[in-house]
Order: C-alpha cells, then sequence, then structure tokens
C-alpha cells in the first residue's frame, strides 16, 4: 500500500511541492508495458519459453494489485497463479497488438471477486500486515513518519470512497494503466474512469490538505 | 566482528516466495497443454462454416425467398435496411473491438436496446409507405415465422458462445445477450426476405418475440459458457513450500 501512496503522493508533490514524495517511485511508462505485449504475441504464435516473459512483464504488477486488494499474501499468491493460467489457457484467443495488462487485471479482478464471494466472510478484509516488501526504501525518520501519516490518511479515505472511485484510481495511478486501459480493465467507458478517478483524487487531495482549485466535489478540510 | 545471520522467521523471504510461485506457475502451464493461435484458428473456421451454413440451409428448406403480394422494392428496401443495420449490430456485439475484453458495458446494452426497436421501426417504416401492406393476415399469426426465427438464431448463438467459452471476466450474460441479439438481426433479414405480413401485431409475435427470447436465451446460457472459467487448480502455493518441492524452471 505505502508504494501506491507513494506513487500518488509523488504527483501531489509535483504540484505542491510536499518534501515527503520525493524519494518515491512514479508510476510505469508506456514502454515498460509493451515487453508483456510482444512476449503474448510470441505466446500465442506457440513460443512456450515466451511464458516466462509474460510472467516476468505482467506477474508483479498484477501481484502489488492482488496483495492491495486482498491484504493476504498467500491469497494474492493463488489468485495470481489463477491468473496467469487463465491467460495460459486462453493464449490461443489473443490478437497482435492488443494490450495484455487490461485483459491480466480484469482476470484478475474477476478471481478475486468470485474468491471473496466464495469464502462469503469479512476476514478477508481484516487488516493484516502486507509484509516487510512494503516498508518504505528510505530511512531519514522525519520522511518516514510523514510518509506514513500521508499513508494512513489516504489509506483511510480510499476505504471510505466507493469501490468503482477506488478501482480507477487505483489502476491509474499506482498501476499505471492509460485511461484506455483502465477503461477496458474495469469494463466501463474511458469517461467514466476519468469521473471516478477524478473524484478519487479529489477526495484524496482534499484529505491531504490541497484541495483542488474549482473543484466541485470538494469535501470539508478535515484535522489530520 | 560479529557475522551477519540470515533471517530466523519461519515464514519463507518475499523473493523466495516469489521465486517458487513463478517456478510453479511456469510447471503448471507447461503440464496443461493449451491452444495456440493456429491451432485454435482450425476450430474456430469450422465452427464458423456451421455458424454461417446452417442458418442457410434452414432458410432454403423452409422456401428461401417468398416475395409474395409485396412489390419487388419493398422486399429489396426492408431486406437491405435490415441487413445493414443487421451487420452493424453484428460488428459491435460479436466484435471485440481493440481490447481482448470486448467492447464496453454501455456499448453491449445499448445493442441489445437498439436492435429490436431499429429492426422492428425499419420494417414499419418503409412498410407503411406501400399501400396495403400492413393489413391483417387472419391466417398468418406469426407462428411459423417465430418457429423459423428462433430455429434460425439456435445454432449460430451456440457456435459463438462456444467460441468465447471461458473468455469474459467483465460481464458474461451481457456480451451473450449481444451475442443473442447480432444473431437475431441476422436472423431477423432473413425472415424478411421470407415473410411477406407486415400486420403488426404478426411482427410482434413472429418477429421481435423471437428475437428477444434470443437474446435472453443467449444470456442465460451465456453467463455459465462464457464467464470465466472457476477455479481449476487447488489452493497450491502452499504445498510448494514444503519441503522436498522441486520445480522445474522453464525458459
Amino acid at each position: 500500500m505505502s508504494t501506491m501512496l507513494g506513487k500518488f503522493a509523488h504527483d501531489i508533490a509535483a504540484s505542491s511541492g510536499q518534501p515527503c514524495a520525493r524519494a518515491l517511485p512514479s508510476p510505469p511508462s508506456r514502454r515498460e508495458l509493451e515487453p508483456a505485449n510482444l512476449a503474448m504475441e510470441r505466446y500465442a504464435q506457440g513460443d512456450e519459453s515466451a511464458f516466462a516473459d509474460v510472467y516476468d512483464a505482467v506477474a508483479p504488477r498484477v501481484h502489488a494489485y492482488l496483495i492491495r486488494q486482498t491484504r493476504d499474501r498467500v491469497m494474492a499468491d493463488d489468485l495470481l497463479q489463477q491468473t496467469l493460467l487463465q491467460i495460459h489457457r486462453k493464449r490461443g484467443t489473443y490478437a497482435a497488438g492488443l494490450p495484455v495488462l487490461p485483459w491480466a487485471f480484469a482476470i484478475a479482478r474477476r478471481l478475486y471477486i468470485d474468491e471473496c464471494r466464495r469464502r462469503k466472510t469479512d476476514a478477508l478484509w481484516s487488516a493484516r500486515d502486507v509484509g516487510e516488501d512494503d516498508r518504505l526504501a528510505w530511512a531519514l525518520p522525519d520522511d518516514e513518519f510523514a510518509a506514513r501519516e500521508t499513508a494512513r490518511l489516504i489509506e483511510a479515505e480510499l476505504a471510505r470512497m466507493p469501490s468503482n472511485q477506488r478501482a480507477a484510481f487505483e489502476l491509474l495511478k499506482v498501476d499505471g494503466l492509460s485511461h484506455q486501459e483502465a477503461a477496458q480493465a474495469l469494463g466501463t467507458t474511458v469517461s467514466a474512469v476519468k469521473l471516478r478517478a477524478f473524484r478519487a483524487y479529489s477526495a484524496i487531495r482534499t484529505v491531504l490538505g490541497c484541495p483542488l482549485e474549482g473543484s466541485s466535489s470538494e469535501k470539508p478540510r478535515r484535522q489530520a | 566482528m560479529p557475522k551477519l545471520q540470515p533471517p530466523t522467521s519461519d515464514q519463507p523471504s518475499a523473493a523466495l516466495r516469489a521465486a517458487h510461485l513463478r517456478a510453479q506457475v511456469i510447471e503448471l502451464s507447461a503440464a496443461e497443454p493449451s491452444a495456440t493461435r493456429a491451432q485454435l484458428a482450425r476450430q474456430h473456421r469450422v465452427v464458423w462454416l456451421i455458424v454461417l451454413l446452417v442458418p442457410l440451409f434452414i432458410f432454403i428448406a423452409c422456401g428461401g425467398i417468398r416475395v409474395g403480394p409485396r412489390p419487388e422494392r419493398l422486399v429489396l428496401q426492408t431486406a437491405l435496411g435490415s441487413a445493414i443495420f443487421g451487420a452493424c449490430l453484428a460488428v459491435v456485439g460479436i466484435g471485440r473491438g481493440r481490447s481482448m475484453l470486448g467492447r464496453p458495458r454501455s456499448w453491449l446494452a445499448m445493442q441489445v436496446l437498439l436492435t429490436p426497436v431499429l429492426l422492428l421501426g425499419w420494417r414499419v417504416l418503409i412498410t407503411a409507405c406501400y399501400p396495403k401492406m400492413m393489413i391483417e393476415w387472419a391466417e398468418r399469426p406469426g407462428i411459423r415465422c417465430f418457429t423459423l426465427s428462433l430455429s434460425l438464431a439456435l445454432v449460430p448463438i451456440l457456435g459463438l458462445l462456444f467460441l468465447r467459452r471461458g473468455s469474459d471476466p467483465q460481464h458474461p450474460r451481457l456480451t451473450a445477450a449481444a451475442f443473442g441479439a447480432a444473431v437475431g438481426a441476422l436472423a431477423w433479414v432473413l425472415v424478411d426476405l421470407w415473410c411477406p405480413v407486415g400486420y403488426v401485431p404478426h411482427l410482434l409475435l413472429g418477429h421481435v418475440l423471437p428475437l428477444l427470447l434470443s437474446i435472453s436465451l443467449s444470456a442465460l446460457l451465456g453467463g455459465r459458457v462464457i464467464a470465466l472459467g472457476g477455479r481449476t487448480v487447488p489452493l497450491s502455493f502452499r504445498s510448494s513450500l514444503v519441503p522436498g518441492f522441486r520445480p522445474k524452471a522453464r525458459g
């Protein structure tokens, strides 16, 4: 979660100059997404060794997404396995040039929803430590404290907002998908994704004390 | 100076887990054959051939084009308009567009809703331009058109559902409903060529009702057939962490 919050804080910092985000990573670029499509194309054509490349291109981001959703590393591992196996089974249907990541995210999302329905328990949502990977990369105590506080605020706001806004926000700001890809992954239009993400973005910025100017969705500023 | 000790936690490290998971997924994929694009294309060609030929065979067996008392120009206009609408609706309903996930939900919903409205509207609009073409035919309430429409649509719907089985992670029912609407629209074109009756209650019973049934049947089946496949592999990652597990890496 801190990675996600860090990336969002990166955006915030770009406009408001907050110091806590200066050492944080940025979302993946377009160029980083292309290897997945190329590897999938090779795999669809029958190159068996390309599946490892597909895995390497897709798995880290889908896994991060699943960990954020499930907060359970074992469940995330299992769902990632199911997602990649679904891609493997349907490799023949892959059409050259189409983006793989929205497809993978949509499969992961569907499997996660099905798994939640199957378990029918709220225990999945209990706050569990994700693990040591999520620890912040930098060591300065002030920065770490500020980042943790920011993360806590954003996490609370994300938990409050409607799930469709949260999903749009995460796919765009955390997973680095384009509006088009996020719309495909969520099965909706680009306009709807933009609107949902904007509302989420506005709500979070308001919580962080730097609301968007002229935003109609601003909420009253809260005491952090 | 004391030596650095590795972590003593019982849990495997994140890197080790990731490596095991990667190896296991690759091994499972190798153990489960899946069709390549070329292999799938052969299967698809056969299914498409069946999907196209069976309705044509049924149509010809039922007598093919029947002009009846209609002016030829009316037959041409209704069929041509329906064919254009049907082709557009089929492209939207059956095609996936530039995405592995198919059309957006709003497109599919619009296609499903517009199909009966456009086709019926066109038929009534054109027929109304010709005198005495919308009168009641007492001996043709629409039962035969109803049967023919459903017969023409059934095999293509099953064929399309078969082609897209277990593949839709987002809105399988709506996708399947769009298949039903597209197939129903194409069946409508053939029935338009076959049926000379322009009486509105006949059109509702014999043409629109089977179209709606095609959509409903397809959605009903599609919710099960083309929805993303459920779990086929048990929770197995834990088993990979037991001593003695030796995944074979590939690639």
